[in-house]
Protein backbone atom coordinates (compact mmCIF):
# COMPACT_ATOMS: atom_id res chain seq x y z
CA UNK A 1 0.00 0.00 0.00
CA UNK A 2 2.34 2.74 -1.13
CA UNK A 3 0.82 6.18 -0.83
CA UNK A 4 1.82 9.01 -3.13
CA UNK A 5 0.67 12.63 -3.16
CA UNK A 6 1.52 14.55 -6.31
CA UNK A 7 1.15 18.31 -6.42
CA UNK A 8 -1.97 18.11 -4.29
CA UNK A 9 -3.92 21.25 -3.70
CA UNK A 10 -7.18 21.55 -1.82
CA UNK A 11 -9.38 24.61 -1.76
CA UNK A 12 -12.46 24.55 0.43
CA UNK A 13 -15.56 26.00 -1.24
CA UNK A 14 -13.65 26.70 -4.42
CA UNK A 15 -15.06 29.33 -6.79
CA UNK A 16 -17.00 31.09 -4.07
CA UNK A 17 -16.28 34.21 -2.06
CA UNK A 18 -15.62 31.92 0.91
CA UNK A 19 -12.90 29.90 -0.81
CA UNK A 20 -9.99 28.95 1.37
CA UNK A 21 -6.80 27.24 0.34
CA UNK A 22 -6.01 24.56 2.89
CA UNK A 23 -3.32 22.65 0.98
CA UNK A 24 -1.01 23.46 -1.91
CA UNK A 25 1.85 21.80 -3.71
CA UNK A 26 1.89 18.77 -1.44
CA UNK A 27 4.27 16.07 -2.59
CA UNK A 28 4.65 13.06 -0.40
CA UNK A 29 5.43 9.43 -0.71
CA UNK A 30 4.81 6.94 2.03
CA UNK A 31 6.21 3.45 1.63
CA UNK A 32 4.13 0.48 2.62
CA UNK A 33 4.68 -0.61 6.21
CA UNK A 34 6.21 2.59 7.52
CA UNK A 35 5.15 4.58 10.55
CA UNK A 36 4.81 8.23 9.61
CA UNK A 37 4.07 11.09 11.97
CA UNK A 38 2.61 14.32 10.66
CA UNK A 39 3.27 17.33 12.81
CA UNK A 40 2.40 20.98 12.43
CA UNK A 41 0.37 23.78 13.86
CA UNK A 42 -3.40 23.88 14.08
CA UNK A 43 -4.48 25.04 10.62
CA UNK A 44 -1.35 23.79 8.89
CA UNK A 45 -3.44 21.41 6.78
CA UNK A 46 -2.88 18.12 8.61
CA UNK A 47 -6.55 17.18 8.87
CA UNK A 48 -7.25 18.16 5.29
CA UNK A 49 -4.29 16.09 4.19
CA UNK A 50 -5.43 12.94 5.90
CA UNK A 51 -8.97 13.18 4.59
CA UNK A 52 -7.47 12.77 1.13
CA UNK A 53 -6.17 9.35 2.08
CA UNK A 54 -9.54 7.63 1.71
CA UNK A 55 -11.33 9.96 -0.63
CA UNK A 56 -13.36 11.88 1.93
CA UNK A 57 -11.92 14.91 0.20
CA UNK A 58 -10.90 15.12 -3.40
CA UNK A 59 -7.92 17.24 -4.39
CA UNK A 60 -8.77 20.37 -6.34
CA UNK A 61 -5.46 19.95 -8.15
CA UNK A 62 -2.98 17.10 -8.50
CA UNK A 63 -3.57 13.52 -7.50
CA UNK A 64 -3.41 11.03 -4.67
CA UNK A 65 -2.48 7.41 -5.26
CA UNK A 66 -3.06 4.73 -2.67
CA UNK A 67 -1.69 1.46 -3.98
CA UNK A 68 -3.27 1.21 -7.46
CA UNK A 69 -6.15 3.44 -6.48
CA UNK A 70 -5.89 6.91 -8.02
CA UNK A 71 -7.89 9.95 -6.96
CA UNK A 72 -7.42 12.63 -9.56
CA UNK A 73 -8.63 16.20 -9.24
CA UNK A 74 -10.15 16.20 -12.72
CA UNK A 75 -12.26 13.07 -12.38
CA UNK A 76 -15.22 12.49 -10.11
CA UNK A 77 -14.14 9.69 -7.82
CA UNK A 78 -16.37 6.64 -7.81
CA UNK A 79 -16.51 3.39 -5.91
CA UNK A 80 -14.65 4.65 -2.87
CA UNK A 81 -15.71 1.73 -0.70
CA UNK A 82 -12.77 -0.58 -1.46
CA UNK A 83 -10.38 2.28 -0.74
CA UNK A 84 -12.13 3.14 2.50
CA UNK A 85 -11.86 -0.47 3.62
CA UNK A 86 -8.12 -0.43 2.99
CA UNK A 87 -7.52 2.90 4.71
CA UNK A 88 -9.04 3.08 8.18
CA UNK A 89 -9.21 6.55 9.67
CA UNK A 90 -9.50 7.02 13.40
CA UNK A 91 -10.76 10.58 13.69
CA UNK A 92 -10.18 12.88 16.62
CA UNK A 93 -12.44 11.90 19.49
CA UNK A 94 -13.57 8.72 17.68
CA UNK A 95 -15.92 7.86 20.57
CA UNK A 96 -18.29 10.45 19.08
CA UNK A 97 -19.10 8.07 16.25
CA UNK A 98 -20.49 5.28 18.45
CA UNK A 99 -24.22 4.78 18.00
CA UNK A 100 -25.27 1.14 18.33
CA UNK A 101 -26.98 -0.50 21.30
CA UNK A 102 -24.12 -2.84 22.01
CA UNK A 103 -20.37 -2.65 21.66
CA UNK A 104 -20.41 -5.75 19.48
CA UNK A 105 -22.87 -4.25 17.00
CA UNK A 106 -20.90 -1.05 16.82
CA UNK A 107 -17.65 -2.83 16.07
CA UNK A 108 -19.40 -4.97 13.45
CA UNK A 109 -20.87 -1.91 11.76
CA UNK A 110 -17.79 -1.13 9.64
CA UNK A 111 -17.03 -4.69 8.48
CA UNK A 112 -20.69 -5.30 7.57
CA UNK A 113 -20.77 -2.09 5.56
CA UNK A 114 -17.86 -3.47 3.57
CA UNK A 115 -19.72 -6.68 2.82
CA UNK A 116 -18.34 -9.00 5.50
CA UNK A 117 -20.74 -11.69 6.73
CA UNK A 118 -22.26 -11.32 10.18
CA UNK A 119 -20.44 -14.29 11.73
CA UNK A 120 -17.13 -13.12 10.34
CA UNK A 121 -17.82 -9.60 11.63
CA UNK A 122 -18.57 -10.97 15.10
CA UNK A 123 -15.37 -12.98 15.06
CA UNK A 124 -13.45 -9.88 14.07
CA UNK A 125 -15.18 -7.88 16.81
CA UNK A 126 -13.82 -10.27 19.42
CA UNK A 127 -10.32 -10.10 18.00
CA UNK A 128 -10.39 -6.32 17.69
CA UNK A 129 -11.64 -5.92 21.23
CA UNK A 130 -8.78 -7.97 22.62
CA UNK A 131 -6.35 -6.02 20.45
CA UNK A 132 -7.42 -2.78 22.11
CA UNK A 133 -7.14 -4.45 25.48
CA UNK A 134 -10.76 -4.70 26.59
CA UNK A 135 -12.33 -7.80 28.17
CA UNK A 136 -14.87 -9.81 26.22
CA UNK A 137 -17.72 -9.03 28.66
CA UNK A 138 -17.84 -5.54 27.22
CA UNK A 139 -19.25 -6.90 23.93
CA UNK A 140 -22.82 -6.99 25.18
CA UNK A 141 -22.73 -3.68 27.02
CA UNK A 142 -24.03 -0.43 25.66
CA UNK A 143 -21.09 1.68 24.49
CA UNK A 144 -22.61 4.62 26.36
CA UNK A 145 -22.20 2.87 29.71
CA UNK A 146 -18.43 2.73 29.30
CA UNK A 147 -15.85 5.22 30.54
CA UNK A 148 -14.42 7.77 28.10
CA UNK A 149 -11.18 5.85 27.63
CA UNK A 150 -13.03 2.57 27.05
CA UNK A 151 -15.36 4.22 24.55
CA UNK A 152 -12.36 5.41 22.59
CA UNK A 153 -10.92 1.91 22.56
CA UNK A 154 -14.22 0.51 21.30
CA UNK A 155 -14.29 3.11 18.52
CA UNK A 156 -10.75 2.18 17.56
CA UNK A 157 -11.69 -1.50 17.60
CA UNK A 158 -14.46 -0.58 15.16
CA UNK A 159 -11.82 0.63 12.71
CA UNK A 160 -9.45 -2.29 13.33
CA UNK A 161 -12.26 -4.77 12.64
CA UNK A 162 -12.39 -3.43 9.09
CA UNK A 163 -8.90 -4.98 8.78
CA UNK A 164 -7.37 -2.01 6.97
CA UNK A 165 -3.86 -2.06 5.53
CA UNK A 166 -3.31 1.58 6.38
CA UNK A 167 -4.38 3.09 9.66
CA UNK A 168 -4.61 6.82 10.02
CA UNK A 169 -4.70 8.27 13.53
CA UNK A 170 -5.75 11.86 14.08
CA UNK A 171 -4.52 12.81 17.56
CA UNK A 172 -5.70 9.52 19.02
CA UNK A 173 -4.69 10.38 22.57
CA UNK A 174 -6.29 13.82 22.85
CA UNK A 175 -8.04 14.24 26.17
CA UNK A 176 -6.72 11.05 27.79
CA UNK A 177 -4.71 10.82 31.00
CA UNK A 178 -0.95 10.15 30.76
CA UNK A 179 -1.30 6.42 31.37
CA UNK A 180 -4.13 6.10 28.85
CA UNK A 181 -2.00 7.95 26.33
CA UNK A 182 0.98 5.71 26.82
CA UNK A 183 -1.09 2.51 26.70
CA UNK A 184 -2.79 3.57 23.50
CA UNK A 185 0.42 4.63 21.77
CA UNK A 186 2.10 1.36 22.77
CA UNK A 187 -0.89 -0.52 21.40
CA UNK A 188 -0.63 1.22 18.04
CA UNK A 189 3.11 0.54 17.94
CA UNK A 190 2.45 -3.14 18.61
CA UNK A 191 -0.27 -3.33 15.95
CA UNK A 192 2.03 -1.61 13.51
CA UNK A 193 4.72 -4.22 14.09
CA UNK A 194 2.53 -7.29 14.28
CA UNK A 195 0.15 -6.56 11.41
CA UNK A 196 2.66 -4.79 9.17
CA UNK A 197 0.29 -1.85 8.98
CA UNK A 198 1.18 1.41 7.38
CA UNK A 199 0.55 3.83 10.21
CA UNK A 200 0.01 7.54 9.79
CA UNK A 201 -0.14 9.52 13.00
CA UNK A 202 -1.17 13.14 13.27
CA UNK A 203 0.04 14.44 16.59
CA UNK A 204 0.98 17.48 18.62
CA UNK A 205 3.20 15.39 20.85
CA UNK A 206 6.77 15.64 19.64
CA UNK A 207 7.72 12.93 22.13
CA UNK A 208 5.38 10.46 20.41
CA UNK A 209 6.55 11.51 16.95
CA UNK A 210 10.19 11.06 17.99
CA UNK A 211 9.61 7.78 19.74
CA UNK A 212 7.37 5.85 17.35
CA UNK A 213 7.72 7.23 13.84
CA UNK A 214 10.12 6.11 11.14
CA UNK A 215 9.53 9.35 9.26
CA UNK A 216 8.21 12.72 10.22
CA UNK A 217 6.39 15.11 7.91
CA UNK A 218 6.33 18.71 9.08
CA UNK A 219 3.40 20.69 7.71
CA UNK A 220 3.42 24.46 7.67
CA UNK A 221 0.74 26.81 6.32
CA UNK A 222 -0.79 24.25 3.98
CA UNK A 223 2.24 22.58 2.52
CA UNK A 224 4.98 20.13 3.42
CA UNK A 225 7.78 22.06 5.03
CA UNK A 226 10.17 19.20 5.62
CA UNK A 227 10.29 15.42 5.73
CA UNK A 228 12.87 13.16 7.28
CA UNK A 229 13.68 10.69 10.01
CA UNK A 230 13.10 11.93 13.56
CA UNK A 231 16.85 12.29 13.88
CA UNK A 232 17.03 14.57 10.84
CA UNK A 233 13.99 16.59 11.82
CA UNK A 234 14.97 17.22 15.41
CA UNK A 235 18.59 17.84 14.56
CA UNK A 236 17.58 21.23 13.23
CA UNK A 237 16.16 22.56 16.49
CA UNK A 238 16.22 26.25 15.71
CA UNK A 239 14.10 26.21 12.58
CA UNK A 240 11.49 24.01 14.29
CA UNK A 241 11.32 26.41 17.21
CA UNK A 242 11.17 29.24 14.70
CA UNK A 243 8.04 27.67 13.19
CA UNK A 244 6.58 27.74 16.68
CA UNK A 245 6.68 23.95 17.03
CA UNK A 246 7.80 22.09 20.09
CA UNK A 247 10.68 19.67 20.18
CA UNK A 248 10.95 16.70 22.55
CA UNK A 249 11.98 17.71 26.07
CA UNK A 250 14.85 15.25 25.90
CA UNK A 251 16.33 17.01 22.87
CA UNK A 252 16.08 20.34 24.65
CA UNK A 253 17.78 18.91 27.72
CA UNK A 254 20.53 17.44 25.60
CA UNK A 255 21.20 20.83 24.07
CA UNK A 256 21.31 22.58 27.43
CA UNK A 257 23.68 19.99 28.83
CA UNK A 258 25.93 20.36 25.81
CA UNK A 259 25.98 24.12 26.27
CA UNK A 260 26.76 23.85 29.98
CA UNK A 261 29.42 21.16 29.71
CA UNK A 262 30.98 22.24 26.45
CA UNK A 263 30.88 18.64 25.31
CA UNK A 264 28.85 17.02 22.59
CA UNK A 265 26.54 14.14 23.40
CA UNK A 266 26.79 11.64 20.54
CA UNK A 267 23.28 10.21 20.95
CA UNK A 268 20.35 11.97 19.23
CA UNK A 269 18.43 11.73 22.54
CA UNK A 270 14.99 11.40 20.97
CA UNK A 271 13.66 9.28 23.81
CA UNK A 272 14.21 9.08 27.51
CA UNK A 273 16.26 5.87 27.11
CA UNK A 274 18.54 7.45 24.52
CA UNK A 275 18.97 10.49 26.73
CA UNK A 276 19.96 8.38 29.72
CA UNK A 277 22.45 6.48 27.61
CA UNK A 278 23.78 9.77 26.26
CA UNK A 279 24.25 11.28 29.71
CA UNK A 280 26.04 8.13 30.88
CA UNK A 281 28.43 8.37 27.95
CA UNK A 282 29.00 12.05 28.68
CA UNK A 283 29.79 11.42 32.31
CA UNK A 284 32.11 8.59 31.46
CA UNK A 285 33.97 10.91 29.12
CA UNK A 286 34.17 13.70 31.71
CA UNK A 287 35.38 11.30 34.38
CA UNK A 288 38.03 9.96 32.06
CA UNK A 289 39.41 13.45 31.55
CA UNK A 290 39.75 13.97 35.27
CA UNK B 1 -31.22 31.01 -0.32
CA UNK B 2 -30.89 34.46 1.22
CA UNK B 3 -33.98 34.24 3.37
CA UNK B 4 -32.62 34.25 6.90
CA UNK B 5 -29.24 35.60 5.87
CA UNK B 6 -27.98 38.84 7.32
CA UNK B 7 -26.16 41.36 5.15
CA UNK B 8 -24.09 43.69 7.31
CA UNK B 9 -24.63 47.37 6.65
CA UNK B 10 -25.10 50.75 8.22
CA UNK B 11 -28.22 52.00 6.45
CA UNK B 12 -31.23 53.66 8.07
CA UNK B 13 -32.99 50.31 8.04
CA UNK B 14 -30.02 48.53 9.59
CA UNK B 15 -29.83 51.07 12.38
CA UNK B 16 -33.54 50.92 13.18
CA UNK B 17 -34.61 49.52 16.50
CA UNK B 18 -35.35 45.85 15.81
CA UNK B 19 -38.62 46.22 17.73
CA UNK B 20 -39.70 48.92 15.30
CA UNK B 21 -38.74 46.72 12.37
CA UNK B 22 -40.68 43.82 13.74
CA UNK B 23 -43.74 45.99 14.35
CA UNK B 24 -43.37 47.49 10.90
CA UNK B 25 -43.37 44.08 9.25
CA UNK B 26 -46.28 42.98 11.43
CA UNK B 27 -48.47 45.96 10.50
CA UNK B 28 -47.35 45.81 6.90
CA UNK B 29 -48.45 42.21 6.57
CA UNK B 30 -51.82 43.26 7.97
CA UNK B 31 -52.41 46.16 5.61
CA UNK B 32 -51.29 44.35 2.48
CA UNK B 33 -54.77 42.84 2.53
CA UNK B 34 -56.33 46.28 2.24
CA UNK B 35 -55.04 46.71 -1.29
CA UNK B 36 -57.54 45.58 -3.90
CA UNK B 37 -57.07 47.75 -6.96
CA UNK B 38 -54.38 49.14 -9.24
CA UNK B 39 -53.77 52.34 -7.30
CA UNK B 40 -53.49 50.73 -3.90
CA UNK B 41 -51.15 48.01 -5.17
CA UNK B 42 -49.04 50.65 -6.86
CA UNK B 43 -48.72 52.62 -3.62
CA UNK B 44 -47.88 49.48 -1.66
CA UNK B 45 -45.23 48.42 -4.17
CA UNK B 46 -43.71 51.89 -4.20
CA UNK B 47 -43.51 51.90 -0.40
CA UNK B 48 -41.84 48.50 -0.33
CA UNK B 49 -39.31 49.49 -2.97
CA UNK B 50 -38.57 52.65 -1.01
CA UNK B 51 -37.76 50.58 2.09
CA UNK B 52 -35.60 48.29 -0.02
CA UNK B 53 -33.79 51.32 -1.40
CA UNK B 54 -33.25 52.72 2.09
CA UNK B 55 -31.71 49.44 3.27
CA UNK B 56 -28.95 49.79 0.65
CA UNK B 57 -28.91 46.04 0.13
CA UNK B 58 -28.00 45.52 -3.55
CA UNK B 59 -31.25 45.04 -5.46
CA UNK B 60 -29.80 42.24 -7.58
CA UNK B 61 -28.86 40.37 -4.43
CA UNK B 62 -32.45 40.52 -3.22
CA UNK B 63 -33.77 39.41 -6.62
CA UNK B 64 -31.41 36.46 -6.69
CA UNK B 65 -32.59 35.54 -3.22
CA UNK B 66 -36.27 35.49 -4.03
CA UNK B 67 -35.73 33.48 -7.20
CA UNK B 68 -36.71 30.16 -5.59
CA UNK B 69 -40.01 31.71 -4.47
CA UNK B 70 -40.78 32.83 -8.01
CA UNK B 71 -42.02 29.35 -8.92
CA UNK B 72 -44.61 29.51 -6.18
CA UNK B 73 -45.59 32.97 -7.36
CA UNK B 74 -45.95 31.71 -10.92
CA UNK B 75 -48.03 28.78 -9.73
CA UNK B 76 -50.34 31.11 -7.77
CA UNK B 77 -50.65 33.30 -10.81
CA UNK B 78 -51.64 30.45 -13.11
CA UNK B 79 -54.04 29.04 -10.56
CA UNK B 80 -55.88 32.34 -10.36
CA UNK B 81 -55.82 32.86 -14.10
CA UNK B 82 -57.55 29.55 -14.71
CA UNK B 83 -59.86 29.45 -11.70
CA UNK B 84 -61.32 32.95 -11.68
CA UNK B 85 -64.37 33.39 -13.84
CA UNK B 86 -65.09 37.12 -13.82
CA UNK B 87 -65.29 39.81 -16.50
CA UNK B 88 -65.10 39.16 -20.22
CA UNK B 89 -63.50 36.12 -21.79
CA UNK B 90 -60.13 37.01 -23.27
CA UNK B 91 -59.07 33.68 -24.69
CA UNK B 92 -60.52 30.26 -25.09
CA UNK B 93 -58.57 26.99 -25.26
CA UNK B 94 -60.93 24.04 -25.46
CA UNK B 95 -62.83 23.81 -22.19
CA UNK B 96 -60.54 26.37 -20.53
CA UNK B 97 -61.36 30.03 -20.73
CA UNK B 98 -59.21 32.89 -19.55
CA UNK B 99 -61.16 35.80 -18.13
CA UNK B 100 -60.13 39.41 -17.73
CA UNK B 101 -60.84 39.13 -14.00
CA UNK B 102 -58.58 36.10 -13.82
CA UNK B 103 -55.60 37.96 -15.21
CA UNK B 104 -56.18 40.85 -12.86
CA UNK B 105 -56.68 38.60 -9.84
CA UNK B 106 -53.61 36.58 -10.78
CA UNK B 107 -51.43 39.67 -10.94
CA UNK B 108 -52.76 41.07 -7.67
CA UNK B 109 -52.43 37.90 -5.69
CA UNK B 110 -48.93 37.10 -6.93
CA UNK B 111 -47.92 40.69 -6.28
CA UNK B 112 -49.26 40.40 -2.75
CA UNK B 113 -47.28 37.23 -2.25
CA UNK B 114 -44.15 38.83 -3.66
CA UNK B 115 -44.51 41.84 -1.37
CA UNK B 116 -44.81 39.55 1.66
CA UNK B 117 -41.62 37.77 0.73
CA UNK B 118 -39.81 41.03 -0.02
CA UNK B 119 -40.66 42.66 3.29
CA UNK B 120 -39.76 39.63 5.40
CA UNK B 121 -36.55 39.14 3.41
CA UNK B 122 -35.77 42.78 4.04
CA UNK B 123 -36.22 42.20 7.75
CA UNK B 124 -33.84 39.26 7.92
CA UNK B 125 -31.34 40.87 5.54
CA UNK B 126 -31.04 43.95 7.71
CA UNK B 127 -31.43 42.45 11.19
CA UNK B 128 -29.24 39.88 12.91
CA UNK B 129 -31.15 36.92 14.35
CA UNK B 130 -30.03 37.91 17.83
CA UNK B 131 -31.55 41.38 17.36
CA UNK B 132 -34.82 39.77 16.34
CA UNK B 133 -34.72 37.66 19.51
CA UNK B 134 -34.08 40.72 21.67
CA UNK B 135 -36.95 42.52 20.00
CA UNK B 136 -39.31 39.59 20.57
CA UNK B 137 -38.34 39.40 24.21
CA UNK B 138 -38.94 43.10 24.66
CA UNK B 139 -42.20 43.24 22.71
CA UNK B 140 -43.70 40.24 24.45
CA UNK B 141 -42.44 41.45 27.84
CA UNK B 142 -45.94 42.41 29.06
CA UNK B 143 -47.01 38.76 28.71
CA UNK B 144 -44.86 37.96 31.75
CA UNK B 145 -47.81 39.14 33.82
CA UNK B 146 -49.73 36.14 32.55
CA UNK B 147 -46.89 33.84 33.64
CA UNK B 148 -45.68 33.26 30.13
CA UNK B 149 -41.89 32.63 30.34
CA UNK B 150 -40.94 35.25 27.76
CA UNK B 151 -37.32 35.54 28.82
CA UNK B 152 -36.82 31.79 28.77
CA UNK B 153 -38.41 31.47 25.35
CA UNK B 154 -36.15 34.21 24.01
CA UNK B 155 -33.15 32.52 25.60
CA UNK B 156 -34.14 29.26 23.93
CA UNK B 157 -34.29 31.02 20.62
CA UNK B 158 -30.89 32.63 20.97
CA UNK B 159 -29.30 29.39 22.17
CA UNK B 160 -30.69 27.47 19.22
CA UNK B 161 -29.46 30.16 16.85
CA UNK B 162 -26.06 30.06 18.48
CA UNK B 163 -25.78 26.29 18.08
CA UNK B 164 -26.79 25.99 14.45
CA UNK B 165 -23.21 26.35 13.16
CA UNK B 166 -21.92 24.05 15.92
CA UNK B 167 -24.42 21.38 14.96
CA UNK B 168 -23.54 21.75 11.29
CA UNK B 169 -19.85 21.24 12.08
CA UNK B 170 -20.68 18.24 14.18
CA UNK B 171 -22.90 16.75 11.50
CA UNK B 172 -20.11 17.06 8.97
CA UNK B 173 -17.60 15.44 11.31
CA UNK B 174 -19.82 12.50 12.17
CA UNK B 175 -20.78 11.99 8.53
CA UNK B 176 -17.12 11.81 7.64
CA UNK B 177 -16.34 9.41 10.47
CA UNK B 178 -19.18 7.10 9.42
CA UNK B 179 -18.27 7.41 5.74
CA UNK B 180 -14.80 6.20 6.72
CA UNK B 181 -16.56 3.15 8.19
CA UNK B 182 -18.17 2.43 4.85
CA UNK B 183 -21.45 4.29 5.16
CA UNK B 184 -22.84 5.67 1.93
CA UNK B 185 -25.04 8.68 2.72
CA UNK B 186 -25.88 9.46 -0.88
CA UNK B 187 -26.88 6.14 -2.37
CA UNK B 188 -27.66 2.52 -1.76
CA UNK B 189 -30.92 0.72 -0.95
CA UNK B 190 -33.50 2.27 1.37
CA UNK B 191 -32.71 0.00 4.34
CA UNK B 192 -29.04 0.93 4.28
CA UNK B 193 -29.91 4.59 3.86
CA UNK B 194 -32.05 4.42 7.01
CA UNK B 195 -29.21 2.81 8.91
CA UNK B 196 -26.91 5.53 7.63
CA UNK B 197 -29.21 8.22 8.98
CA UNK B 198 -29.43 6.44 12.34
CA UNK B 199 -25.63 6.30 12.54
CA UNK B 200 -25.65 10.07 12.14
CA UNK B 201 -28.61 11.01 14.30
CA UNK B 202 -27.84 8.96 17.40
CA UNK B 203 -24.40 10.52 18.02
CA UNK B 204 -25.80 13.93 17.16
CA UNK B 205 -28.60 13.64 19.73
CA UNK B 206 -26.39 12.18 22.43
CA UNK B 207 -24.03 15.04 21.93
CA UNK B 208 -26.68 17.69 22.00
CA UNK B 209 -27.99 16.40 25.31
CA UNK B 210 -24.52 16.31 26.78
CA UNK B 211 -23.81 19.79 25.53
CA UNK B 212 -27.08 21.11 26.94
CA UNK B 213 -26.13 19.81 30.36
CA UNK B 214 -22.66 21.30 30.15
CA UNK B 215 -24.06 24.62 28.99
CA UNK B 216 -26.51 24.71 31.88
CA UNK B 217 -23.72 24.07 34.36
CA UNK B 218 -21.48 26.67 32.73
CA UNK B 219 -24.27 29.24 32.87
CA UNK B 220 -25.02 28.55 36.50
CA UNK B 221 -21.33 28.72 37.32
CA UNK B 222 -21.35 32.22 35.91
CA UNK B 223 -24.28 33.20 38.07
CA UNK B 224 -27.16 32.92 35.64
CA UNK B 225 -30.48 32.76 37.49
CA UNK B 226 -33.08 33.60 34.89
CA UNK B 227 -34.29 36.90 33.55
CA UNK B 228 -35.25 38.50 36.87
CA UNK B 229 -33.21 41.67 37.37
CA UNK B 230 -30.87 40.80 34.52
CA UNK B 231 -29.39 43.75 32.62
CA UNK B 232 -28.73 43.70 28.89
CA UNK B 233 -25.51 43.85 26.95
CA UNK B 234 -27.33 45.02 23.81
CA UNK B 235 -29.67 47.77 24.94
CA UNK B 236 -32.44 48.55 22.50
CA UNK B 237 -33.04 52.25 21.94
CA UNK B 238 -36.10 53.68 20.25
CA UNK B 239 -35.06 56.56 18.01
CA UNK B 240 -36.86 59.23 16.06
CA UNK B 241 -36.50 57.34 12.78
CA UNK B 242 -38.35 54.37 14.27
CA UNK B 243 -41.37 56.53 15.09
CA UNK B 244 -41.19 58.15 11.67
CA UNK B 245 -41.21 54.84 9.82
CA UNK B 246 -44.04 53.43 11.89
CA UNK B 247 -46.04 56.61 11.27
CA UNK B 248 -45.32 56.16 7.59
CA UNK B 249 -46.90 52.72 7.78
CA UNK B 250 -49.92 54.24 9.53
CA UNK B 251 -50.25 56.83 6.76
CA UNK B 252 -49.87 54.08 4.20
CA UNK B 253 -52.67 52.18 5.90
CA UNK B 254 -54.91 55.26 5.83
CA UNK B 255 -54.14 55.85 2.16
CA UNK B 256 -54.92 52.25 1.27
CA UNK B 257 -58.13 52.41 3.24
CA UNK B 258 -59.28 55.54 1.43
CA UNK B 259 -58.25 54.48 -2.03
CA UNK B 260 -59.43 50.89 -2.03
CA UNK B 261 -62.51 50.11 -4.05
Amino acid sequence: MDIVFEQVEHIYQANSPFSQRALYDVNLSIKSGTYVAIIGHTGSGKSTLLQHLNGLLQPTKGMVCVDDYVIHSAKQAKQLKPLRQKVGIVFQFPEHQLFEETVEKDICFGPINFGVSEEEAKRRAKVALSLVGLPEEVLNKSPFDLSGGQMRRVAIAGILAMEPDVIVLDEPTAGLDPKGRKDLMEMFARLHREKQLTTILVTHSMEDAAKYADYIVVMHKGTVWKTGTPQQIFHDLDSLLHLGLDVPETVLLKRRLEEKMGQEIPSPCLTMEQLIAGIKQLFAKVNEHE
Amino acid sequence: MIIGRYVPGNSVIHRMDPRAKLLLVFFYVGIVFLANNGVTYAILTAFTLLLLFLSQVPFLFVLKGIKPVLWVVLFTFLLHVFMTKEGSVLYQIGPFAIYEGGIQQGIFISLRFLLFVLITTLLTLSTTPIEVTDAIESLFGPLKRFRIPVHELALMMSISLRFIPTLMDETEKIMKAQAARGVDFYGGPLGERMKAIVSLLVPLFIHSFKRAEELAIAMEARGYRGGEGRTKYRVLTWKGIDTVLLLAVAILAAALFLLRS
